[in-house]
Order: structure tokens, then sequence, then C-alpha cells
């Protein structure tokens, strides 16, 4: 009896917890990493935020492993060995990344070699339209953000993301962290998770880590602001960027 | 066969679905534990064994939902609203072990409801959750509706009828549109064609039906129901022409894709035909080409033998033939997938993964059982 009417009262308040939920009129995503709500006085704002890797300065195995460090160690993010790793940043080689574009680019110097890799935060990015539940999205400032308390792990978008820049949670990330950092949050299982362009920090009116990490030879930026260090950059010198025919324009270029 | 046998078997056949569903439950329970790490899946290959499944049973399921307006519309007997009848109950067994596949694919299937509370129609899957849910509105309607029609006396009134038709056409519509879903994913380029969706429309047209018949033939072999001959041919008819349409589809995107070359299309396709792909495991992927062109030629035999499809015994082969052609059809986009480095993953379900799977299937064709055991209760 007592058992029973212990079932009723939770059915009776996770119905109105639901009910409360369909009827708040803005969802808000409080726990998402976005930080919209939050104006800081130092918020770095800009129309459309933009990362230019110079392929020129990454000669070396140190210097990819500085900046992809700095981003892993402080966004908890897993070392996991195999096909179900997780990764934010990372490289890979020239012709993988580039394949078909690479003969095309030879002849304007684009160096064999590695190169660095993340999520390119695209203009009509297919892992925003696929999602069922809207838990990836795109900030107006074009940041592609992720709301992981909303994710329910079905993993279409790291079907549909032309990129590669998206990792599932096959396992308890936690398990497989050396050092966590209280600083940030940790996900939980079941979820996937991507790069945000560190948009925590640029509430705080800091730099993205890898950028901070890389020496100058990461530079972020309003791509929409010709006079930002970006645009400045991108009409002085060769530039290219991933797979472009597919029409999901990438924020990430690759300076040659 | 004298009843009390009859008894015996279904209870012998309730009892192994019991250990099916044990043992998938079992599995399932370590999933949970351990989390999808448990299966075969990989950060290149997000997708396989339970989102295969779940196509094809929702394909199944749709399928079924077609031979509907016949049956409201046919004057003739009650035999045959019956027989269809039973394959509204399956359907709806379908509809119930699809909405398992998708609990058993989710990171957190806790979450599950945020689907409703923040719906996406930009997202195919959303109109994937909209078939099931007309398919399992339609199902049950429509049963209900011949029950009552059955207990009158008469035919469907015209307004049903018409309603049939349009929840009918909804259905397609929405799974057509959920079909088109593989048309968006980089890396199954191969399955990335405008013809996906009709591809995959024929393919359940084929393989609701051929269960269906498969089933009803059983169920006469068994002596426990005599299925309406007019139903049967009208079956049979429908599997023929959905089988013929899926195959000619088949045979234009082979040819488009070896006229065109395209590096993206023809990559895929030969390597599991040269084995060229990066991973030892394309052996699976070989062997899987190999039973699906097998079964194929199989199906099409079938197609076109009248004399094959005359006798109980080798329709009841032929069937079979179709039905694993159309499995593994609708599992072999899943094996081998190309990243977004151009590089080929093959993929096999784990074993965890089969259990699993076996368990869902045990709970649809139990559920399938238990309807139809009430069905045919004055039979
Ligand atoms: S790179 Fe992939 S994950 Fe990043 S925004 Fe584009 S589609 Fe989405």
């Amino acid at each position: 009896m007592k058992k029973r009417r212990r079932f009723l009262e939770l059915a009776g308040m996770s119905f109105l917890a639901l009910v409360g939920k369909i009827l708040q009129p803005d969802p808000v995503r409080a726990f998402s990493l976005s930080g919209v709500g939050r104006v800081h006085a130092r918020t770095l704002k800009a129309k459309r935020w933009a990362m230019l890797i110079d392929t020129l300065k990454f000669n070396d195995a140190e210097k990819f492993a500085v900046v992809i460090r700095a981003c892993h160690s402080f966004h908890n993010v897993p070392s996991i060995a195999g096909g179900q790793e997780v990764k934010w940043i990372w490289k890979d080689t020239v012709e993988r990344v580039f394949g078909e574009e690479t003969a095309d680019y030879k002849a304007k110097g684009l160096q064999a070699g590695d190169c660095l890799l993340s999520c390119n935060h695209c203009d009509n990015p297919a892992c925003v339209s696929v999602c069922p539940v809207g838990a990836t999205f795109r900030r107006p400032d074009g940041i592609v953000a992720m709301d992981y308390h909303r994710c329910i792990g079905c993993r279409f978008c790291m079907s549909a993301c032309p990129y590669g820049a998206r990792s599932f949670n096959f396992s308890d990330p936690r398990l497989h962290i050396a050092a966590l950092n209280p600083d940030y949050p940790a996900r939980a299982r079941g979820i996937v998770e991507k790069c945000g362009f560190c948009s925590e920090l640029l509430d705080r009116g800091e730099m993205p880590l890898c950028v901070k990490a890389s020496d100058g030879a990461i530079v972020f930026g309003d791509l929409a602001d010709p006079d930002s260090g970006v645009s400045r950059l991108l009409s002085k010198r060769t530039s290219i960027r991933r797979n472009e025919k597919l029409g999901a324009g990438p924020g990430l270029y690759y300076l040659i | 066969m004298p009843g009390k046998t009859l008894r015996s078997v279904f209870y012998l056949w309730l009892v192994f679905l019991g250990v099916l569903i044990l043992v998938g439950a079992l599995a399932y329970l370590r999933q949970i534990d351990g989390g999808l790490r448990v299966t075969g899946l990989s950060r290149n290959l997000p997708w396989g064994f339970y989102i295969a499944q779940f196509s094809f049973l929702l394909g199944l399921a749709v399928a079924v939902v077609m031979l509907a307006p016949p049956a409201l519309s046919l004057k003739s007997g009650a035999g045959f609203r019956k027989t269809i009848m039973l394959g509204e109950f399956m359907s709806i067994g379908a509809v119930f072990a699809v909405l398992l596949f998708i609990l058993a694919d989710l990171g957190q299937p806790q979450r599950l409801l945020n689907m409703l509370l923040h719906p996406s129609p930009a997202s195919p899957l959303f109109w994937d959750m909209t078939a099931l849910a007309c398919c399992l509105v339609f199902n049950l309607s429509a049963a209900w509706i011949m029950l009552d029609c059955e207990r009158q006396g008469a035919t469907a009134p015209v307004r049903v009828k018409q309603l049939v038709r349009l929840s009918l056409a909804s259905v397609v519509g929405c799974y057509g549109l959920a079909g088109c879903l593989y048309a968006i994913l980089p890396g199954h380029s191969f399955l990335g064609t405008a013809f996906a969706g009709a591809r995959f429309l024929a393919a359940a047209l084929c393989s609701g039906p051929a269960l269906l018949l498969l089933a009803l033939l059983l169920l006469r072999r068994i002596g426990s129901f005599r299925p309406d001959p007019e139903a049967v041919r009208i079956l049979v008819k429908i599997i023929l022409w959905a089988a013929v349409i899926h195959l000619f589809i088949y045979g234009l995107e082979f040819i488009s894709v070896l006229n065109g070359m395209l590096p993206q299309h023809s990559h895929p396709l030969l390597a599991c035909i040269f084995l060229t792909g990066k991973n030892a495991a394309a052996g699976i992927v070989v062997s899987l080409a190999a039973a699906l062109g097998l079964l194929g030629c199989l199906a099409f035999l079938f197609v076109v033998l009248s004399r094959v499809r005359n006798s109980d015994a080798s329709l009841s082969f032929a069937l079979c033939c179709l039905l694993c052609y159309i499995w593994f059809d609708s599992n072999s986009g899943f094996f081998y997938g190309v990243d977004a480095f151009g590089g080929m993953n093959t993929y096999a379900p784990s074993l965890s993964e089969i259990c699993v799977g076996l368990g869902v299937y045990g709970c649809g064709a139990l559920l399938v059982t238990l309807f139809w055991r009430a069905a045919l209760k004055g039979d």
C-alpha cells in the first residue's frame, strides 16, 4: 500500500515537472557551457569568430603536443586508446586532411606533414540540423555550442559531421582522466562532445587555450570585422579550408 | 494436428522467446552498466547494428500498414479481414521492437523524452519518430475498426476509409522523409543517393508482407489457422512488385556508380569488392557482399519463376531468402563507412550487441504471439 502511494506521488511529481518544463516560455540553457546569459564587462564579442592556423609555424611534434595538451588537460578530455577515443583538437597528415585538394595546393606551398584539426564551427553545421533535441546549436557569433545536459547520445551528429570533429563517451570519461580539473565539468558517459571555441574563456575576456599555447601560430578573431587580425592575415596570405565544396562554411582557416 | 500437440508447440515457442528475452535483458544490463563501450561501435562508425535493425523493423511496420485499405474496401469475407488484422498486430509488435532498439542505441536512454520536449523538424530522426507514432495510431485504429466491422457484419463506412487512406499517406510520407536520413551522412555515401528513400520503401514493402506470409504459412502448416486464399494472393502480388522495384533501383544505383566513378561513390563499393579497405576486418564486408549477391539472385528467381510461387514449401524457402536478403541489405550499409579523412572503416557487432538484438526481437515476437493468440482464440 505504502509502496503504491509512494509510486503515485513520484509519478505525479514527475508529471508536474514535465508540464512545468513544457510550459516554460524560453528554454533556458542553464547548464550549457556556452555562457550565453552571462555578460561580463570584459567579454570578447564578435559577429563571426574564426580561427587561423599557420601551418608553417607548426613544424615540430612538440608544438602540436603543447597545444593539444593545453586544451585536453583543462577540458577534462579523457585519453582513451583505440577506435572509441575522445578528442577535441588533434593532428593528422596533410594528405588525409586535405585529400583531394592536396594536389591543387601543393603548388601553392602546402607542406607534407601533420596539421592541426578541430571542430570547424561551420556556417551551415550539419551537426546542428540533424540533432533531434536541439542539444547542439549555433550561436549568433558563429560558435557551434553544445548543451551536454540535453544530449540523448543518439550520435546522429557524429555521423553527419563531415569533418569527424565529434567524439562519443562510450565509457565513463572520469576513468580515463589522469588529473581532473575541478574548474571545468567532466562530461557524463553516453553523450557526444567536441571543441566549443572556449566560449567560457571568451566570456571572461580571454583567448581560447590553444591560441594562448600556440605562441602566435594560431590566430583567433572576428571574421566580420575587416580590421581584425584574422581578416588582415587572410587578405595577405594564402589560406585553405577543409573540403570547401561541401558548403559547410568552416570557420577554421589554414595559412599555407 | 491435434490440439494437445498444438498447445505444446505454443508453450515451447513461448519458452524459446523467454530465453531470448532473458539473454537480451542480461546483455542490456551489462551495457547499461558499462556504457556503449561493450558494442563494436567506434568514433568513425558511430552507428551500427541497432540502427540497422531500427530501420529494418520500421520499414516492416510501415509496410504492413499498407495492407489495410484493401481489407477495408473489399466486400469479400471476414476471412480476408482477419488475415490482414493479424498483419496489423504484427506491425504493432514491430513498432514495439523499434522503440526498444532506439532505447538500446541511446547513450542516455533516460533522456529519450527530450525528443518530445524539444521537437526539431529539421532532423530526420524527428520524422522517424512521427512515422512511428502515426504507424502505431493507425494500426490500433485500423484493427479496432476491422474488429468492429466484423462484429456488426458490415464494411467500414466511407469516412473511415478516407481517414485510413489519409493516415496511410502520412505514414508513408514520414517514412520516406526518414529514409532520407542516410542521404546526409558523408560516411555512408553509398546510401547517400536520392534513391535511398525509395529503395528503403520498396525493401520494406517486400519484407513486411513476406514475414507476414511466412508466418501465415507456418500457422497453416501447424494447423491453427487457415489464411484466406485471396489475402495470400494479394500478399504474393505485393511482394513480387516490391521486389521487382527494389532490384531495379539497386541495379540503377550500381550502374550510376560504375558509370560515374566519382571517388566518394565508387570507393566504398570497390573497397568492398576488391578488399582495398585499410582495415583487416574487411573480410566481413566481403562475406556480406557475397551473401547479398547470392540471396539477391535467389530472390530474383522467386520473382521470375511462377512455379516457385505455387508450392508452399518452395514459396516459404523463397520468402526466407527474400527476408534474409532485405535484412542483409538494410544492415550492409552499416558495416563499412568512409570517415571524414577518406579512410575506410569496417564494423562488426559485438556479442553483447547481438544478444541485446535477439532479446528485442524476442520481445516483439512475444507481443505478436500473444496478440495472435487472442485474435485466433475462436479458431
Ligand atoms: S565541424 Fe562538425 S561538429 Fe563542428 S560545427 Fe561543423 S559539422 Fe558541427
